[in-house]
């Protein structure tokens, strides 16, 4: 742990590139919506129960998904790094979710 | 993970001032609203203690002659709306829609007063009540605002609120020792008393920050986060329906009909829902053979925000169908609005939630100053603050104690506007606005030291006042008691307890000496000086 900590604060106190922090804000509030929206559609899609229910149940919990969205990409190490699996799994999520309701499956 | 910490108190610091001032208007306006229907009965001063609601015996009498009202005034209607006052209001509202002739186009909506609505007492006669939104007004403002579209308002409010969200979990990060945190106060350290402030009111009430916020995003999930009911539904309209009695609507006959007796329907309505009453009532097409009656339960008794509609045949009385029943994730969904409402709350519960919600308005307050205190003292020249600096400082106490200024000025508005002015409520509202304008103005011409004495000092004046006005004009806190008006009475006396705590924070800040800051290569009493915004 004291090991890598020296690692990341020598990498960290080193200037950031001056789109570090603009990436970010855009990643956090776009990317973090668009992967909450695809992750809450795919839960809509996933969990048991009525289509109202799961609904219901994914929307509610799409605010903790957001929130955790963008505290991860303020709080990681490299902002591209984590633009990517943002982004990577908005894609994943929304494609899976598209998927299932092409194929009605599973409901 | 270095800098871990770092970034999120970053994150926390700018997330929190750029949508600070209108989280301070969110979380005041709601937390005023927990004592909505108080409110409401203190600004519509006609209705007394008498037109309360305790019995079915009340209610019936207090429905039919709404619906009696009603039919004199708006026979010709497409729909009567009739709102009860719950455990803790008092009269009920009729409000109607005119029938168009076929062709016109729809008029934009809105809100009740004088030229749509009307009043009954206790003894369900009509009576005349001047035109004001009361109560409703605060609590609408909190997601609404004013002035400008609702749908835009409701994005807005939104998107500060996903910013509350974020600002409430990285300080919750930034403060890792948190309740060892809670425990420390030191006043009148200047930076770190303000720091202090917020981490006590941030961390005593901060499950209820946590929740009220998280809540307050639910309510209005279906328009913020839309995209898990279009995965399961056509759209919007298909998953409105299916939380909704399947009853097709009734075309318009245009053949007069007698309607089915309303005490029938109001206790069958009683029956189905436990002992619980009607909150609202809706009747389409009233008089006409299409009539239909829809009962919504009174949510004054269950922490469920689900008003388990009944629709009726307005002529046969016939129960014609009823909300299906919900499943978990309905019922987590309408406990946490119902949480974030507290519409099932008793008293103690209540002002457990308004002094809650007060708390939630001073973190927001003094997180706002904490910005500017924090900055002061590593200010180039803290003499001369740069313009980025000063528009923080003067936008903090225009805001933070212009919009109370505001809020009290409506009250007195409604006290002092004449009784039967035409768009009274929208004078009433705009008092407070420009007030708060006023005030804005006021802050950028002022020492910010003055500015905060002044501002606070004048609220808290106005609000001791107000129930003097009352007594004065004959219906004081002494006609309260004689009547037995408990609410009234109460209400008054926390008007006063509210005044007399601003003009306290008045006083102390107008008496705080400045710390002689420890030079640093600038004479001391210049920074001292600057400190305090002189």
């Amino acid at each position: 742990m004291t090991q890598s900590s020296k690692v990341n604060r020598t990498n960290s106190t080193r200037a950031r590139p001056v789109w570090d922090v603009p990436l970010r804000v855009l990643t956090a509030s776009l990317g973090g919506y668009a992967l909450t929206a695809a992750a809450t559609a795919l839960l809509a899609r996933l969990l048991p129960g009525s289509p109202l229910e799961t609904a219901m149940a994914a929307t509610t919990l799409s605010f903790a998904l957001f929130a955790g969205a963008v505290v991860w990409t303020f709080g990681a190490g490299r902002a591209l790094v984590v633009t990517g699996w943002i982004w990577g799994l908005a894609l994943l999520t929304g494609g899976l979710a598209w998927l299932s309701m092409q194929a009605g499956w599973p409901t | 993970m270095k800098g871990f910490r770092q970034t999120q108190s970053a994150l926390h610091t700018w997330t929190g001032l750029l949508v600070g001032w209108v989280l301070f208007l969110i979380f005041i306006a709601g937390t005023v609203s927990y004592w909505r229907e108080e409110i409401s009965r203190w600004m519509r001063p006609e209705l007394s203690v008498t037109s309360e609601m305790r019995t079915p015996e009340d209610e019936r009498r207090m429905v039919e002659g709404a619906l009696a009202a009603l039919a004199a005034r708006a026979p010709d209607a497409t729909s009567w709306s009739i709102t009860l006052p719950g455990s803790r209001g008092v009269g009920v509202q009729g409000v109607w829609t005119e029938r168009l002739p076929p062709g016109e186009p729809r008029r934009p909506f809105r809100w009740p007063d004088a030229t749509n609505s009307l009043w009954v007492d206790g003894d369900g006669q009509p009576v005349a009540v001047r035109e004001t939104r009361g109560g409703d007004f605060w609590y609408r403002l909190h997601f609404d605002l004013h002035y400008m579209p609702v749908i835009w308002a409701r994005w807005f409010v939104g998107f500060c609120s996903m910013f509350m969200l974020i600002a409430i979990v990285t300080g919750i990060i930034t403060h890792k020792k948190i309740f060892r945190e809670f425990f420390t106060f030191r006043p009148g350290k200047g930076q770190r008393s303000w720091l202090d402030g917020h981490n006590a009111t941030a961390v005593l009430a901060l499950p209820f920050h946590l929740m009220i916020t998280y809540t307050g995003l639910v309510t209005l999930m279906t328009l913020y986060m839309p995209w898990g009911m279009l995965a399961n539904f056509d759209d919007r309209n298909a998953v409105f329906a299916a939380t909704q009695p399947n009853v097709p609507p009734a075309q318009y006959a245009a053949t007069p009909a007698a309607m089915a007796p309303m005490g029938v329907m109001l206790a069958l309505a009683r029956e189905t829902w436990g002992g619980v009453g009607p909150g609202s009532i809706r009747i389409s097409n009233p008089g006409d053979a299409s009539a239909r009656v829809t009962l919504g339960r009174d949510l004054h008794h269950s922490i469920l925000d689900d008003g388990e509609p009944l629709v009726f045949d307005g002529v046969s009385g016939a129960l014609l169908g009823q909300a299906p029943a919900g499943g978990a994730g309905t019922a987590t969904r309408d406990a946490m609005v119902g949480i974030h409402a507290g519409r099932f709350s008793p008293i103690t519960v209540r002002w457990l939630y308004f002094l809650s919600g007060l708390a939630g308005t001073v973190m927001v307050g003094t997180g706002l100053v904490m910005w500017t205190a924090k900055r002061r003292e590593k200010l180039a020249d803290p003499a001369r603050p740069h313009i980025g600096f000063r528009l923080v400082e003067r936008l903090n106490v225009g805001t933070v104690a212009g919009l109370p200024l505001g809020m009290v000025t409506m009250l007195w508005a409604n006290r002092l506007l004449p009784v039967g002015m035409e768009g009274r409520w929208h004078g009433e509202v705009n008092a407070m606005f420009i007030t708060w304008g006023l005030a804005l103005a006021y802050a950028f011409f002022r020492p910010p030291k003055r500015g905060w004495v002044e501002q606070f000092g004048l609220t808290g004046a106005a609000l001791v006042a107000l129930p003097i006005l009352d007594q004065l004009s004959g219906q004081g806190m002494w006609q309260h008691l004689a009547h037995g008006d408990a609410t009234r009475f109460w209400t008054d006396i926390t008007l006063i307890a509210l005044g007399l705590s601003l003009a306290a924070i008045a006083v102390k800040v107008h008496r705080h000496k400045p710390r002689m800051a420890p030079a640093k290569g600038r004479a001391p009493r210049e920074a001292a000086l600057a400190v305090a915004g002189e």
